[in-house]
């Protein structure tokens, strides 16, 4: 337990630049939280009501190192990881039937999205509930690491179907142009000629779709694994 | 509340107790604890910010020794400076209370 109570310690400080001052700190609110922790339990208390109660003098250090505070919910869902696989499954599959048939890949596409982002945002609501009222930092990031590993597996086939479904749209907005030419005809174009400019410019757009979306993803994943990283203390291997 | 409004005294507090002899964070929390009968207690965080605020005004020092269960602790000593300082913070309390007494008595109450 008393690695535990360390950890939480380690916890409240992650934000707070590491020096010999916030060392000190550490380490004194760590031995004294302990003597607590020892009462508590010679006074009776069950072990995890006792580290409870003895986290719950710790206090916020945030004043003193001026650190933000942590905003902490109240719920306690438990149903997502079923929705974050459905989700995983649709956004895969989206990538080849999108190539089929479009209005079915991106509607499959769009249930793979809204099922990761609704159980996302219970997951984070459950993460912070076990940290304000379980004090479980190891239950706290494993909920965080859960939801982010499920992000992280969803962003090729988002970028894929994503990139293809942008190309496509303006591709066969392009072709309906060419058409409405054709009928007025001065130039005497074929079938022929739309066949080629449709393969052509949705490759063509594919491709810069697909490199402009890799950019706006990238900079998305940069701020969703800076606030993964805020959020958990932890740093991400991916 | 009450905690609230004691935090103001937290300083003069904690160099009172540690005018009657030297002590660390926890010893100094049971003790606060057991006098008011735990109508009190300090967190670590009030503590830790309390203690530096005496430590950078040299009200106080630190230095380590043994504790209970044989761990080297931070102890905390009241130094000139702090006792000087502890002796004016008493004389302010008193007339902070004669002046609050003027307009709070529960008697005056309609």
């Amino acid at each position: 337990m008393k690695e535990k109570i360390k950890k939480f310690i380690d916890y409240e400080f992650r934000n707070i630049p590491d020096s010999k001052e916030v060392q000190s700190a550490k380490l004194e609110a760590f031995q004294n939280l302990s003597d607590t922790y020892e009462a508590y339990i010679e006074q009776g208390m069950e072990s995890n009501e006792a580290y409870i109660q003895a986290i719950n003098n710790l206090g916020d250090f945030t004043q003193s190192f001026k650190e933000t505070e942590i905003k902490t919910h109240h719920e306690n869902p438990q149903w997502q990881q079923t929705l974050f696989v459905i989700g995983l499954v649709s956004s895969i599959f989206s990538v080849p039937i999108i190539l089929l048939s479009t209005i079915i890949g991106s509607l499959i596409l769009l249930n793979g999205m809204t099922t990761f982002f609704v159980s996302a945002y219970f997951y984070i609501k459950k993460a912070k509930y076990i940290l304000e009222h379980e004090k479980d930092v190891d239950g706290h990031n494993q909920m965080l690491k859960n939801a982010y590993g499920f992000y992280h597996k969803n962003r090729l086939p988002w970028l894929f179907s994503s990139s293809y479904l942008l190309a496509s749209a303006i591709t066969s907005l392009s072709s309906s142009l060419l058409i409405t030419i054709v009928f007025h005809d001065p130039l005497q174009i074929t079938d022929f000629d739309i066949i080629l400019f449709t393969l052509f410019t949705t490759i063509f757009l594919f491709v810069v779709i697909f490199i402009v979306m890799l950019i706006v993803l990238s900079f998305i994943n940069h701020k969703i694994k800076k606030a993964y990283i805020q959020m958990t203390g932890d740093h991400v291997s991916h | 509340m009450i905690v609230e409004m004691l935090r103001g005294y937290s300083d003069a507090i904690i160099l009172k107790l540690l005018d009657q002899s030297d002590s660390y964070g926890y010893l100094l929390n049971q003790e606060i604890a057991k006098q008011t009968r735990d109508q009190l207690k300090f967190t670590e965080a009030t503590l830790y910010t309390t203690f530096k605020r005496l430590e950078q005004n040299q009200y106080i020092r630190s230095y380590y020794r043994e504790g209970i269960n044989n761990v080297m602790r931070k102890y905390y000593t009241i130094t000139d400076l702090g006792r000087a300082f502890l002796s004016e913070q008493i004389k302010n309390y008193e007339i902070v209370q004669d002046i609050l007494s003027i307009f709070l008595k529960e008697k005056d109450i309609k």
